[in-house]
């Protein structure tokens, strides 16, 4: 069974999309569920001004990618960056065990993020 | 209850009203059985009644049918029952068996119990490509120390009905025992034993709308095997345990109006499912389905479907959450480590990619056509949403909120 988190962001992903110009890329998959998630950032003068997904993969995964990308977008790098584990775990809701490889794709889009933006 | 929804019939399916009422009248009946005096006297008649009817269901003498707990311990009984028979005989000698690779895991469990255990040798026979075990293949991998064959009669995942007959002509006169498990199929498809000629078949109550916790095992006259469950006497010493009379009764009632419903049902199943294909093929043309091309050799309620590109699991996900219908998959994630992938589809030969992107539509009694018609509809709109999802076309779409 999946939350009301997954469920809404799975099934109405409204960061489903293509942005022609971009910044930046991040990609990730799973080794083992065989799951992807590709985001397009445009970021402009420290602010994320659009953030877009590509995915394929199980219901939760999809659902991932959508967290991610309406997290993100309008929001500042730098506020971004300070994102503790603690805000992070929570942005799923609660999972079962076999959706947990989900939150750890996304503890992996927000590394990566750190990645592509430090300075 | 909505069952508009539900195209899961191969897990399990509702109880039928005629095996509800038969079990509120059964329960009043608190006898117990095994008693000698004129209350036990009520409660005897009604198991008889119902072994009776399931009798008639498989084409047996009711001496025939032994009840169990359901088609997991029907499968142990048969295979532990006759091993033990052999080791009881010849301890020393190491037992053969042959199981297919289609079956389910309650027999798949017990081999590998006995391999470890007792160090039994064990053949697992994959299927053609079309999920078929032929009796050729199976006579290929005889060895003169093989004493247990057990080959299910219909597929659970794709529905593929085996060529039992022609395989218990290979094992005849070689003191082979022969087991089918015929959970999907009993209920579902015509099932005669006399002319499968098999020594042992399991069947389940709540695969033809009957309760949970309810099966049997029929067993050839001549053949025997130990008991799994040893008790006070039951089931004429074969299976120790007080009869759940009420349980018994229902499956018995769900039984009877099988076998009076089943040529009326295998038609209307076999329109619904051409129906079902045509309208996939029509709205999704990549769509390929699992399973035997001739429709002879399928049970006609299970259709396995594939749409390349799409993770099954999402697809379901979207149909549960969108539509309100179930299905079942190929394929789920298990944890994070790993990915449970069905060994029936692997064992057909389907890649990993298509496992993924497999799931199982069953339809059954309540089923009706223009649930065939809302469901066609709705894979159609899921899986647009996936494409779109998995290759998004441009910055302006975005999906309505």
């Amino acid at each position: 069974m999946f939350n009301d988190i997954i469920v809404q962001n799975f099934s109405n992903p409204t960061h489903a999309t293509e942005l022609l110009q971009s910044t930046d890329t991040i990609e990730l998959g799973n080794p083992v569920c065989g799951d992807r998630i590709k985001v397009q950032l445009n970021i402009q003068n420290g602010l994320i001004q659009q953030a877009a997904y590509a995915a394929w993969g199980c219901a939760t995964s999809l659902a991932t990618g959508n967290v991610f990308c309406k997290k993100i977008q309008g929001a500042a790098v730098v506020d971004i960056r300070n994102l503790s584990k603690e805000d992070i775990d929570k942005m799923l809701g609660e999972l079962e065990p076999a959706q947990h490889h989900c939150l750890e794709m996304l503890h992996n889009l927000f590394a990566k993020f750190q990645q592509i933006t430090h300075v | 209850m909505s069952l508009q929804g539900y195209f899961d019939y191969n897990a399990t399916t509702p109880v039928c009203p005629e095996a509800i009422n038969a079990f509120v009248n059964a329960a009043q009946t608190f006898g117990n059985p095994s008693s000698k005096y004129g209350l036990a006297k009520p409660a005897n008649a009604l198991i008889s009644e119902a072994r009776e009817h399931l009798s008639r269901l498989i084409g047996c003498a009711t001496d025939e049918i032994f009840f169990t707990s359901g088609g997991t311990e029907s499968n142990n009984w048969a295979i532990k029952g006759v091993f033990l028979r052999e080791f009881s005989i010849a301890p020393a000698e190491r037992v053969h068996i042959i199981v297919s690779a289609l079956e389910h895991s309650s027999i798949l469990e017990v081999v590998g119990h006995l391999e470890r255990t007792f160090h039994c040798e064990v053949t697992r026979l994959n299927p053609d490509n079309e999920g078929i075990i032929s009796a050729d293949s199976v006579r290929a991998v005889l060895r003169p120390n093989t004493r247990i064959v057990s080959v299910m009669l219909a597929n659970n995942e794709v529905g593929s009905i085996q060529p039992i007959w022609d395989i218990a002509q290979v094992l005849r006169h070689r003191k082979i025992h022969f087991h089918v498990d015929a959970v999907q199929a009993v209920g579902k498809i015509k099932v005669d034993v006399q002319l499968l000629g098999i020594d042992t078949l399991s069947f389940s109550g709540h695969k033809f709308y009957g309760p949970k916790g309810c099966g049997g095992l029929y067993i050839r006259r001549g053949i025997t095997l130990e008991p799994l469950i040893h008790g006070g006497g039951q089931e004429r010493g074969y299976r120790g345990g007080t009869e759940a009379v009420a349980t018994i009764v229902a499956m018995g009632a769900a039984a009877k109006l099988a076998n009076e419903q089943l040529e009326e049902n295998l038609n209307r199943f076999s329109t619904y499912s051409a129906l079902l294909r045509k309208l996939l093929v029509q709205k999704i043309p990549s769509i390929i389905f699992n399973g035997p091309k001739s429709s002879s050799a399928q049970v006609p309620n299970t259709v396995s479907i594939c749409v390349p590109g799409i993770r099954a699991e999402a697809l379901a996900a979207l149909l549960d959450s969108l539509n309100g219908i179930q299905v079942s998959l190929g394929s789920a994630c298990s944890n994070n480590k790993t990915m449970s992938l069905s060994h029936v589809l692997l064992s057909m030969g389907l890649s990993e990619e298509d496992v993924k992107s497999t799931l199982r539509v069953s339809l059954g009694l309540y089923t009706r056509e223009e649930d065939i018609l809302s469901f066609a509809e709705a894979v159609a709109n899921a899986v647009g949403i996936l494409n779109r999802i998995s290759r998004p076309v441009s910055e302006d779409y975005v999906f309505a909120s």
